[in-house]
Formats: structure tokens, sequence, C-alpha cells
């Protein structure tokens, strides 16, 4: 068997890893310690982010992080070569922050600071330009503090030419040891991950949980290139795509993954400045494909000749690990996965599920601040997923409904329902984020009309009954010749509600609702309260059809006979004239 | 058998007038009388009484026989007494009777003739035919003139030949002698009742008479029955009170009873035997010895009692003071005693008859509330109501809406009244109780405030602002919960006993803290108590002043300090221990017993609320298939018919109506538009009918569908109208019902008449009754339940009732459409009272309409009390409602 051409840059990175273990950590000039008792500073100062080491190449304009920094000081005076964005390792920020007893020890802030570095550098190698040093301004490194932290307080200290990743950890030393949080906050899609935290017993193990947690925070980037060839599915690039990490865990991409979709769009004639940045909520990526195998021509499977399943496999030399696929999902039309133009950038974020559940809150389109309660949503895991698969949830007093993480489906289907009518249909990956807020439209007049017209079909159900009744007793008067209960079934049925009764409580149902409907200018919901009403009154003019109130009168009269009584003077009703 | 030969002797110097018989017109005969010998077979051969003899005997009296105590009844029941006219002899046994018809006037009749003779002998006639009147009248005077049994011929014989004459009440009263000596008690006394008809208050029957009871008494003392002995004894006193054999008699019943009842202790009876001897005889040796004895007794205790108040111990003071009443009633100096050492710890004695123990009916039960309030002091607690509820807090001097209601100040009391038994809290105090409740995490989690409140902030000690998310309609009503602490390993025992009570009062609430676990670190524990419970047994529970009142005061300003419920097992029981002054109170009285109070000397007192009665269905049960059979179980109930004749037992019905609502109908959330479901049998038929129709068309859909996919998988064609027409699915039918029903005999009363009803529209249905102990019975084992319940504010309470259920949990609206659960949901964001009554009026006629619960009556409260109980409000909000402020006098 060949061995793959990847085995040599494999001993390599070995080799590297061996290096990198040196006992003897470098100081991080850019971190210096500080002494115990110094001023927190609850946001970053305005030289926070100045990086410590030069700023890697740039790219030219139209893919991420393409703009060299204005801040950032340009070492070299001639432009440097365009790297593409899958060979192009992430510019990374580590700040480490410590709270407890831990700040009053320089030596052992030192020591984490540096094992965390090499930590870093052992999981990512060269996928990872990274920054490690403690935190200037990120004090108390507490959790409180990193869950309290938002977009506003970073976007500006933190633009994307000073970096391109900034993970924040807190190191909090407390009686029951370390408790050690982490946050990534990324500066091209300005926004903050959920934070994760562990707790160590030990300072020697403080070091491996923040390599762990900035791992599982680290969210990689893509940039969707282009549709597949059948446009079924959608292909991106993966920042650092070939640079693959050393550690196995700290792959970019892994099966079952779920993209988060952002728009940004490039002011035309500054192309280093974001004109718009827009987060696609609900609207997912899922991963399909990725480390494609290509052939030895750079023919790709798809375009291979057919093979037997029996006859030996073709020659593979090369994994593609740059090249993503997955597949849209979302509730609607998204302006994702098309051309977009020249100043568009489409990107998808990788998340790992940071819990095992998350909390969806639906409030109303028009009132965020009114969560809708006790709304219907049935669960798929696809679109077309048997109704076996059908999980029901209702949403409680806040609005939320909690989603669990199903490993085989790591995304769904949402089916929200406001009675009779499908209010959103909407998919979701649970556990990637927390928390999200679905808007759904307000329902509650064609809601409220859709329970008076119950009661209105109580009603007529009410009158079918005795109608029924009193048939059957006037049957049975008749047959036994009493003529006294044949009477008085008879007026019992005449005083049942007649056609127009029910005809004027169906106006009183709808001309207050559509009134509701314009007053807030609601159109759907005054074309299905329209719908309803219609459906309702074809039920009632099929009830009171007068094919059937004739036989009905029919009827009695051949009964009237049969009690011996005279017949009535007129019992069938006219036929109405056929409408136009 | 009394059939004997009368014999008239003609050898006696006797002779017939004419030797005729005298005629009935003439009036009397006047004349030696001829004595006719007659045989009078009287009851068993009259004819022989037409037997002619010339000559016969008359009977000695010796020989005679005194008549059977039947034989006389039934003379007496035919009209046909007779008298026995005994005639003299020389020698007394030769005495002979002659059995006549009764002789007029009696008794006493030849004293009575006598006197007139010698009336008519003095007078002076006027004339000569007033004379000769007066002749013949003293002629007959002479006679005594008497008929035979059937024979109306007059017969007179000379008065100087008649030894005595022996009437029929005579006769009656010598076999009464006879029955008395055998015990006879019943005959006896028949006889001597047809006496007394007869000659009433004769002399000769009144001796009889006592002598019956003086033997009745006897017998029935021997034989146990002690109190009916003493009742004829005191009969016996008042027919005759020189009675000289009552006095020992009366001693030798009572005074075995007396030592027997005060070994017993009991002093109460005791007292009673000795003042009923005392009320006949004052000086009787045994009132003198036995009351000396309890006087003394008591006299010692109260000096116990006295050196305890002095040691501050006030309830075993007050204890022993109630004791020593208890054993001889106190006076002078004493009483005084007496009273300051009861008015220093007073107890509340209150009777329980209800179902004692943990039941297993699925719902709260709307009588354990009262022992919820005993417990805890809420920050609000309703203090009066009308259309509305109104609230007050032993909390909150003030609390002021700022930003539209947004936000809101209170400001806590800093100081606390005297007979207030909960302590102060700061404002970080209460701040952590909100925070319990608006915890995800916490058991106390409250969904509903968390919805409301968005910020508790302390500002001061004794302030605190509420910042609101969306502005509640009401902020009492939504604050209404205890002040809570989380529980550290420091609880004190009085804490953890409150928790425990608390729990107990609410075991349909799992969200409190679970007695098997009072002291769980992370756990919540209420420390806004009132009352602490301090003992409990199946007999009785015992709840005191969580913070006792200050010494010092005068005896007057002290209020309840101890509330001892007692549980009686039979209400007559619980009923006759307040008549008699064992318990203060009855918590709820029954319809039928409201009036009998009101006419009593009693406080009765109405609750402010009525007791609404309804039926819920259990949310997550799949036997409710749908709102036809909802309506048909509604409309099959007599309302009207059970209320009167079940429930009030009063066809006015004046303490209860049908109701539409589960609240009560003057609520300002009632419909006036809405009526209480009519009684429809025929449609409920129709529409059970139509419920079980629907379930048979979803079988045959299912069917169908089922056919559909075999004919598809078998590449065959399907007809799915044939195949619904030649699929018969009678197999279908409504599920069994399964009906609980609340611990309460009126309530399972009423639920079995329901049944009735339902049974009668074909439904099936199992009544469960929850008088047994064991868990609340769990969703999958009831369908519907019978519930008692006082909504005092329905825009917050009609969800749990209508989910059973007071966590909230969106899971458990299943059983409703939509547009009903958002209707729900509405309620709680009312933006304003007006808002609040549309969206309730709404609300009434969906859940009237649906019948998503069977509203059944509402029947009008009362508590009685005795009149030593004062500082009541004058319309009860609960069973205890400002309890803290009740003074009982001695």
């Amino acid at each position: 068997m060949k061995l793959p051409w990847t085995l040599p840059l494999i001993l390599l990175v070995v080799l590297a890893h061996a290096t990198a273990q040196d006992p003897a950590p470098t100081p991080n000039p850019a971190a210096p310690a500080q002494p115990a008792g110094t001023p927190a500073a609850a946001t970053p100062p305005a030289d926070a982010a100045k990086p410590s080491s030069p700023a890697p190449q740039q790219t030219p304009a139209g893919t991420p992080g393409s703009v060299p920094p204005t801040t950032a000081p340009v070492t070299a005076a001639t432009p440097d070569p365009v790297v593409p964005l899958q060979d192009r390792p992430y510019r990374v920020t580590v700040e480490v922050a410590f709270s407890g007893s831990v700040p009053t020890h320089p030596h052992l802030r030192k020591t984490l600071v540096n094992q965390i570095r090499a930590g870093f550098k052992r999981m990512y190698g060269s996928m990872w330009d990274a920054n490690v040093h403690e935190s200037a301004w990120f004090r108390p490194g507490t959790q409180l503090h990193l869950e309290r932290l938002t977009e506003n307080d970073l976007r500006t200290a933190w633009p994307e030419t000073a970096t391109e990743k900034l993970l924040l950890i807190s190191v909090e030393n407390g009686q029951a040891g370390y408790t050690v949080s982490c946050r990534e906050y990324d500066t091209r899609i300005e926004e903050l991950s959920p934070s994760l935290s562990r707790s160590v017993f030990t300072s020697q193990g403080v070091a491996h949980a923040a390599c762990e947690l900035g791992r599982d925070c680290f969210r990689p980037i893509l940039l969707y290139s282009s549709p597949t060839i059948d446009k079924a599915e959608l292909e991106f690039v993966l920042q650092a795509g070939n640079l693959l990490p050393p550690d196995p865990s700290a792959a970019q991409i892994a099966k079952g993954d779920v993209l988060r979709t952002f728009l940004r769009q490039m002011d035309r004639k500054n192309p280093g400045k974001v004109k718009i940045l827009q987060r696609l909520d609900l609207c997912y990526i899922q991963v399909t494909d990725f480390n494609r195998i290509l052939g030895t021509a750079g023919v790709s499977q798809d375009d291979a000749p057919v093979t037997l399943p029996e006859a030996p496999e073709p020659s593979t030399s090369f994994t593609d690990t740059a090249r993503v696929r997955g597949l849209l999902l979302s509730h609607g039309p998204v302006p994702f996965g098309g051309k977009g133009g020249r100043n568009l950038q489409q990107i998808a974020v990788r998340q790992r599920p940071m819990a095992q559940s998350s909390r969806v809150k639906l409030v109303l389109r028009d009132r965020p601040d009114r969560p809708l309660v006790c709304i219907r949503v049935d669960q798929v895991p696809k679109r077309d997923s048997p109704p076996e698969q059908r999980v029901r949830h209702l949403t409680d007093r806040s609005g939320e409904l909690a989603l669990s993480v199903d490993p085989a489906n790591p995304t769904c289907w949402l089916y929200a329902y406001s009675g009779s009518t499908l209010l959103a249909r909407i998919p979701y990956a649970p556990g990637v984020m927390p928390k999200e807020t679905v808007k759904l439209p307000d329902d509650s007049i064609r809601l409220g009309v859709e329970g008076d017209l119950y009661l209105l079909r109580d009603e007529l159900v009410d009158m079918v009954a005795e109608k029924a009744v009193y048939m059957s007793i006037a049957k049975k008067a008749s047959a036994a010749g009493d003529k006294a209960a044949f009477e008085n079934a008879v007026t019992s049925i005449d005083a049942l509600p007649a056609k127009q009764q029910f005809g004027d409580r169906l106006d009183a149902i709808r001309s207050p609702a559509l009134q509701k409907a314009d007053a807030i200018r609601n159109a759907t919901a005054k074309r299905r309260i329209e719908s309803l009403i219609t459906k309702m009154r074809e039920s009632v003019d099929k009830f009171f059809a007068a094919e059937k109130r004739v036989k009905e009168a029919d009827e009695l009269q051949k009964l009237r006979q049969a009690a011996g009584l005279p017949p009535a003077a007129s019992a069938a009703p006219q036929t109405p004239a056929p409408t136009p | 058998m009394f059939c004997t030969r009368f014999l008239f002797n003609l050898s006696l110097s006797l002779s017939r007038s004419g030797g005729l018989p005298c005629s009935p017109r003439r009036g009397t005969a006047v004349g030696v009388l001829a004595l006719v010998a007659a045989l009078i077979n009287c009851l068993c051969n009259p004819a022989a009484a037409d037997e002619k003899v010339t000559r016969t005997e008359l009977p000695k009296l010796t020989e005679l026989p005194i008549p059977e105590a039947e034989a006389l009844l039934r003379a007496d029941a035919d009209d046909k007494e007779f008298d026995w006219v005994i005639i003299k002899a020389a020698n007394e046994a030769d005495r002979r009777v002659a059995v006549v018809n009764p002789i007029f006037p009696r008794p006493d009749t030849l004293a009575k003739q006598d006197a007139e003779y010698k009336k008519l002998e003095a007078s002076r006639p006027q004339n000569a035919k007033e004379r000769e009147t007066r002749a013949a009248r003293l002629k007959s005077l002479k006679k005594l003139i008497f008929t035979l049994p059937g024979d109306l011929t007059e017969y007179a014989v000379p008065v100087e030949q008649v030894d005595q004459i022996m009437y029929f009440e005579d006769l009656m009263l010598l076999r009464v002698d006879k029955l008395l000596e055998i015990n006879d008690f019943r005959t006896a006394y028949e006889l001597l009742l047809r006496v007394e008809t007869e000659i009433p208050g004769w002399d000769k029957s009144t001796p009889r008479f006592e002598r019956l009871l003086m033997v009745e008494a006897a017998e029935r003392a021997q034989a146990g029955e002690i109190y009916a002995a003493l009742a004829m004894l005191d009969e016996v006193f008042q027919r005759n009170s020189k009675n000289p054999e009552l006095p020992d008699r009366m001693g030798a019943i009572v005074g075995p009873m007396i030592d027997a009842a005060a070994a017993a202790e009991d002093f109460r009876k005791t007292r009673y035997l000795i003042g009923r001897i005392q009320k006949l005889f004052p000086q009787h040796p045994l009132v003198q010895a036995t009351s000396s004895r309890l006087l003394q007794s008591s006299t010692t205790l109260l000096e116990q009692a006295t050196s305890e108040f002095a040691a501050r111990k006030f309830a075993s003071a007050a204890e022993r003071a109630r004791r020593a009443e208890l054993v001889w009633p106190t006076e002078g100096n004493s009483r005084a005693a007496y009273t300051q050492y009861f008015a220093r710890h007073q107890i509340l004695r209150v009777g329980i008859n209800e179902f004692n123990g943990q039941s297993i009916h699925p719902a709260p039960l709307e009588s354990r509330e009262r022992l919820k309030e005993l417990v805890q002091a809420s920050l609000f607690e309703p203090s009066s109501a009308d259309e509305l509820t109104y609230f007050r807090s032993g909390f909150f001097e003030i609390w002021d809406p700022a930003d539209l209601g947004r936000e809101v100040l209170f400001t806590l009391r800093e100081t606390r009244p005297a007979w207030q038994s909960q302590q102060l809290f700061t404002a970080a105090a209460v701040a952590d109780a909100i925070g319990h409740r608006i915890d995800p995490q916490n058991p106390l989690y409250d969904t509903r405030l968390a919805s409301f409140v968005s910020e508790v902030a302390v500002r001061s000690p004794s302030q605190l602002r509420i910042r609101f998310s969306r502005v509640p309609l009401s902020i009492e009503s939504l604050l209404r919960f205890p002040v809570t602490r989380t529980a550290r390993n420091d609880v004190p025992p009085a804490d953890a006993a409150t928790d425990a009570a608390a729990t107990q009062t609410s075991p349909a609430t799992p969200n409190t803290a679970s007695p098997d676990a009072p002291s769980a670190p992370s756990q919540p524990v209420v420390v806004s108590t009132r009352f602490v419970q301090t003992a409990a047994n199946a007999q009785e529970s015992r709840w005191v002043r969580a913070i006792p009142e200050p010494d010092g005061f005068d005896a007057g300003k002290y209020h309840i300090a101890e509330i001892q419920e007692r549980h009686f097992a039979d209400r007559a029981n619980m009923i006759q221990a307040f008549i008699r002054g064992d318990i203060d109170c009855i918590p709820h009285l029954l319809p039928w017993e409201i009036e009998s109070f009101k006419a009593s000397s009693h406080q009765v007192l109405p609750y402010a609320l009525p007791m609404t009665h309804i039926i819920v269905f259990n949310p997550l049960s799949d036997r409710i298939t749908n709102a036809q059979m909802r309506r048909a179980l509604s409309f099959a109930v007599n309302r009207d018919g059970i209320l009167r004749s079940t429930i009030l037992r009063d066809p006015e019905a004046r303490h209860g109506r049908p109701t539409s609502a589960a609240w009560h109908l003057a609520s300002y959330a009632t419909e006036p538009r809405q009526k209480p479901p009519a009684f429809n049998l025929r449609l409920a038929y129709a529409l059970r009918f139509a419920a079980e129709s629907q379930l048979k068309i979803a079988e045959l859909t299912k069917l169908t569908e089922a056919a559909r996919a075999q004919a598809t998988k078998d590449k065959i064609n399907f007809d799915s109208e044939v195949f619904r027409k030649n699929t018969k699915v009678d197999y279908i039918k409504l599920p069994r019902l399964r009906f609980v029903v609340e611990p309460d005999p009126l309530s399972t009363a009423a639920a079995e008449r329901i049944v009735t009803y339902w049974q009668k529209i074909g439904f099936e249905v199992d009544v469960i009754k929850s008088d047994r102990e064991g868990q609340p019975l769990a969703d999958t084992e009831w369908d519907l339940c019978y519930r008692q319940l006082r909504m005092e504010e329905p825009l917050l309470e009609l969800w749990p009732v209508l989910t059973n259920d007071p966590t909230l949990d969106m899971k458990r609206l299943q059983l409703f459409p939509d547009w009903m659960r958002q209707e729900l949901v509405g309620l709680d964001y009312a933006a304003s009272f007006v808002d609040a009554q549309e969206k309730l009026f709404r609300i009434h006629n969906h859940i009237a309409a649906q019948a998503f619960l069977i509203p059944l009556w509402e029947v009008d409260d009362y508590a009685v009390f005795r009149k030593n109980v004062s500082g009541l409000p004058p319309k009860l909000m609960s069973t205890y409602h400002n309890v803290e402020r009740w003074i009982i006098r001695p």
C-alpha cells in the first residue's frame, strides 16, 4: 500500500509538537504582568487592540479579513502576496484574565499563560496565528464578567483589522479550585459566542481546560463560493482548511455540523469597511460533504467514471479539506447562496453545540416584548417526516420552548400553529445557540373568530340533535296515533333556530373581526377570517338546504296523515330561486 | 273469661214495683223492685241474658275475680263498661255483687246522693207541685237506680242495702295493682291512662301512678337505664314531691353514678348529677358531700394555676384554671383569678367534621385552605369581597405605583401591633421571598409572577421597589404568598413544623416544601408564620401563635393564643359538643342547619363568598373525548332538583342557587346574560349519541386508511365508500368514566344523584369516593372531579382550576382548543379592569358553551360561634379570617 503524500507533513507536525513542548516558556511581551490590586478595566482600552505581533499576510478585498488593519503597523512596504483563504491561518488573540488569589502570584499567572499558549500551539499548530497573553483590560477575570460582556463592549476596541478571533479566558480561583471560562468574539461577524465554563481542582488542569474550552468556543469561518453543479447544495471554502490542526479533536468540520449564516455588505468605495452586517436567523447550512477525496488527475468523484463495486478503488492521493458542501435550510427565501455581487460576502460559521438543549422564544413580530404563550409547535426532524416522528410542544409562559439536541438529527423543523392555521415553518438547530428568538405574526383576531365559530358550530350541533330527537318523538307519536304528542313535537321542531338566525350570528362574528383586522392593517388575518366565515356559511347553507327541508316537510306530512291529523296548510318551504 | 251469671235473689227484701219493668219514658221507676235474676254473659254469649229465670242468686264478691286487663280494655273500647254494686250482707264474705251498667253520677255516687238528699231536705218548696216533686226526689235519692247490661229496665235498691259501688275504674285500678306485681308496666300504664281520662286527678289513681313510676324506675335502674329511671323519679317528684321514698330512691340511683363520673374525671357529668338531685332535694346528704369534695379539688387546681401563672407558664395556668372551672364553678376571688388566667392564654376550640388525613382526592380541598391561612401570613391577604375582592397587607405600610404601574414602591411596616403574630421583615427578606418565586431553579418558582416581575430592588431596609415587565392588573392578588427564606441547618424547630404544616395544607402543590425533606439545604421555608402547629393526632390538632402577645396588658386586651381543632367523626356529636360548650366554633354549617342556628342565641356569621360546586375534567384524560360529550354531561344534570332536595334540603332554596360559573355569581367576572345550563335530558342524550358517533367515525376512518394502505400494497382497487358502508364499528362505545368526589357526604350524595342522570342517557360512570387515605389520584386514574371551591380572584385562579394544577403548566392545557388557551393566557395580559372583565365575560360564555367545566350550584356558607367569641369580622373571608384579633371571654 502506498503511503499518502501527507505523511511527511504529519511527521513534520509531530516534530513541531515535540519542539513546542518546551519546558521553559517564553514570556509574552504584549502581556506584562500586572501587580495585584491594579484597577480593573470594565471595557478594553483603546490600545488593547494593538496586536503584539505583526499582522499576517493580507488578502485582497472580497474575502473575509482581506482589508489591512487600519491601526496595525505595517512592517513591509511592498504588498504581501495573496494567500488563498483556505491557506490562510486564523489571526487569533487569546486574552487570559485572572481573579481570586491567582492575581497575587505573578509567577503562577505567567506559567498559566505560557501553558495555555503552548497548549493552543499543540492543538492548532499552523492553523492559528495565535497571540496569547494576559489581558490588561479584562478584569476581574470571572465567569460573571465574561457573561456580561456584550458585542458593543468589544466592537470598537477589536476591529477586524486587529484580529479575526478574540478568545477571552477567565481563570477564577476559589475555595473549590479553579473555574475556567471562555468566550470567543469574531470580529468579522461581530458576535460573541456563548460562554463555556469548567471547573478544575488544581492549577495544573487550568491550561488544559482553557485550551479545550477555547477549542469548543472557536467558530471556524467558511466563505460561500458557488452552488454545486446540480444547484441543490452550496459549496464553501473553509478558512485555513488546508492547514490541518495537529490535534484531531480540533478539526474545523465534523460530521453533522450545522453552519450559521451571515451576510456582509462591504462598502463599494472602501472595500475594507463593512456597510451592512446581517445575521440570517433561522437559516442554516447542514454540512453534507467535507474532506472530499479527489482523484489524482484532479477530477472530483462526481466527474469520475462509474466503477463497479467489486472493482479496485481508484487511486486517491488528495483530500480536499478546504471545501465544504452543505444544504441550505431556511423558513423562506433568503438572500444566501446566490450571486450576491462583488461586495457581498456570504459567510457561514460553524458553531459547536454549546448545550444539550436550546430555548426558542416565540414573540409577536410587531411587538417583540410580547411572548407568544401556549403556542402549539410540532418538531419534526425533516420537512417530509411522517406524523409519527412529530413531537408536540407548547410554549411556556415566557413564550419559550426547550428543544433537545438530537445527535442523529442536528437540525429539525418547527411547525408553529395557531388553531387551524400554520403560523410558521422554520428550521432550527438545537444546541447551537442557547437561546433564539422567532418572530411570528399576530393571529389573535383570526383565532378569536375560530373560537366563536366553534361555539356557533356547537349550537348547530345542538339544533341538529334536538331536531333528531323531536323527529323521533314525532314518528313514535304518529305510529301510536297520539295526536297531541305529535303536534307538540312538530311545534318543538318549528321552534328550533332557523337559518336566518345562524346567518345573523355569522355576520355578528365577521363584522367586528374584520374591523379589528382593518384597524391594524392585517390583510392576512382579514383574508383568513373571510375564509373561515365562508366555510361556516357553506356548512349552514348545506344543512338548511331547501331540498332537505322539503324532504323533512314531506316526511312530517306523511307522519301527520299517519297520525290521523289533517294536512298542514303549508308544510314545504318554497325552493329559492337559484342565484346567478 | 269473664262470664258469670248474675243472680238476683228474690228472697231478699226487695220487691218489684207493679210487677212490671219501669218504662223508660217515665224516667225512674219508683217502688220496691223485684230483683230479677239475670244471667249475663257479657262478652261471650249475650243471648244468655235473655234466659228467663224466675229465681237466681247474685254472685258473691269473694267468688268474683277481678276482670283481666284485656277484658277491661275491650269493654272500655266497645263502650260496654260496667260497675259492681256490692250488696250488704250480715257476713262480709257473703256480700253479693250486681254487675250493672255504669252508674252516674260517679264516682262517689252514694255520697253525692246523700249530699243532695240533705240539701233537698233542707229546702222549702213554694207550692204543692214543688212539694210533690221534692218528695218524689227524696224518695228516689234513698234508692240506687241502675240498669243491667242488655236490659233497659231500671232497677232500684235501697241505699242502705248497698255496701259500696265498685266502679269500672276501680276494677281497672285493682287490675293495675295486680299488673304492677308482675312488672307489666305498659298495660298498667295504659289502664291508668284510661282511668285518668275518665276521672282526671282521681285520688285513687294518683298513688297508683306514683307506684307505677317507682316500680318501673327500680326496674330500669336495675337494667342499667339510669337516666330513664331518673326521669321516672323526676315524674314522681312532679306528681308528689312529698313522696317519702323518693330521696332514698334518688340517692340510691345517682350516688354510684356520681362516684363513677368523679372517678372518671367527668366533672361535667358529676356536676350535672349533683344538680339533678339538688334541684329536687337541696338538702340531700349526697349533694352536700359531693359538692364540698369537688369544690376542694377545684380550689386546689386553681392554686396550682396561680403558681404557674406566677412562673409565666400561661398555657398550663390557663389549662389548669379551665380544669378548675370544669371541676367546680369558681366564685368570688377565684372567679377573678380564673378570668385572668383564661384571658392570658385564650384557646379557640374548633369542631371539625371532615375526612382527616391525606385524601386521594386529586384536587386541593377548599376546606384545607383554612390551615394554610392559619400557618402562613401572606404579603397580601383578602380582607373583604363583594363584586371584587379587596386585600390588605400586614407587611406593607404603603405601596405606590409609579411609571404608569410598571413600578411599585413598597414601604414596609416598621412597627408591629401587639396582636400580630408574625414578625416584621426587612425589604431584603421580602425581596428574597420574591426572588425564590421568580427563580426557575427554585422549587417555589412561580411562572406567572416571573413573567410579570423584571426587577426587584431593595432601596432601604424598609423600602422595596418592584419593576414589572408588564403592568399587572392586581398587584395584591399577584403577591399572595408568604415570606420564605432558604433553609439552613440552623432552622429552628418551629419553622420546620410550620413548613410541614404548610405542606400538609396544600398537598396538591408540588412546589411546596416536602415534609419528607423539610431541612434540605436549598429548600425554601416559610418564615412569615402566623400560628405554629404544636401537636396533632387523629382527634385533635393544636396551633399556637408564632409570636406570643407581650406581658403587661390588661386581661381584656389579649387575644386568642391557641387554636385547637377537634375532629368529630359524627356531625351530631359535634353539634352536641358545640351546644354543651365543649367547642367554640363550627366553621361550616350545612345548609339545613343554618336557620336553626340563626334562631338560637349563637353567632351565625356568613362567609363573604359562597361555596361553588363544580365538576372539572381531567385535562390529561383521554376518555373525555370531545365537546359534545362534555356538553351531554352538563345538560343531563338536574341542578335545581338536586340542589333543593339533596344539597339544601329546602324546597325554597334560600341558601343556594344553580350557577353558571366557577366563581360566585356576584363577581365582576360573571357575564350577566349567562344562565346556568338547562336540564335537558333529550338534548343530552342526543349529544351523547353524537359523541359516540364521532368516535365511530374516527374508528371507521382509521380502518379505511389501513385498508387503503393494504390495498395499495396488494395492488388492488379500493373503494372507500363501499368499504365504509360495509364496515361495522358498533363495538365502539363511549369509555367508562371515573368520577372522583370530594370526601364530603354532601358532595357524595349530590354526585350519586348526578350519576343517576348520566346513567339515564347511557353513560357508564364509576364514582370514586375520596374518603380514604392515600396519595392523590394520578392523572391516569380519574376523568371527572367534583370540587367545592371559593374563587376570590377569577382572573388569576381560573387557570389552576381548569387545569387542576397550581404550577400553571402549559402541557395541562392540551384539553382546550388553541383559541381557549389563548383566552386563558390573555387574562394575564389584561390591561385594565374593563379589559379583564370583557375577557372574563368571553371566557365565561365559552366555558358554558363548550362545557370546559360543569358548573353546578353555589351554596351560602356560614360559620357559627358561641357568644363568648368576639372580635369577629362581619363577613368571613375564610375560616380563620383575622383570627389573631379574636377574643374569647370566659
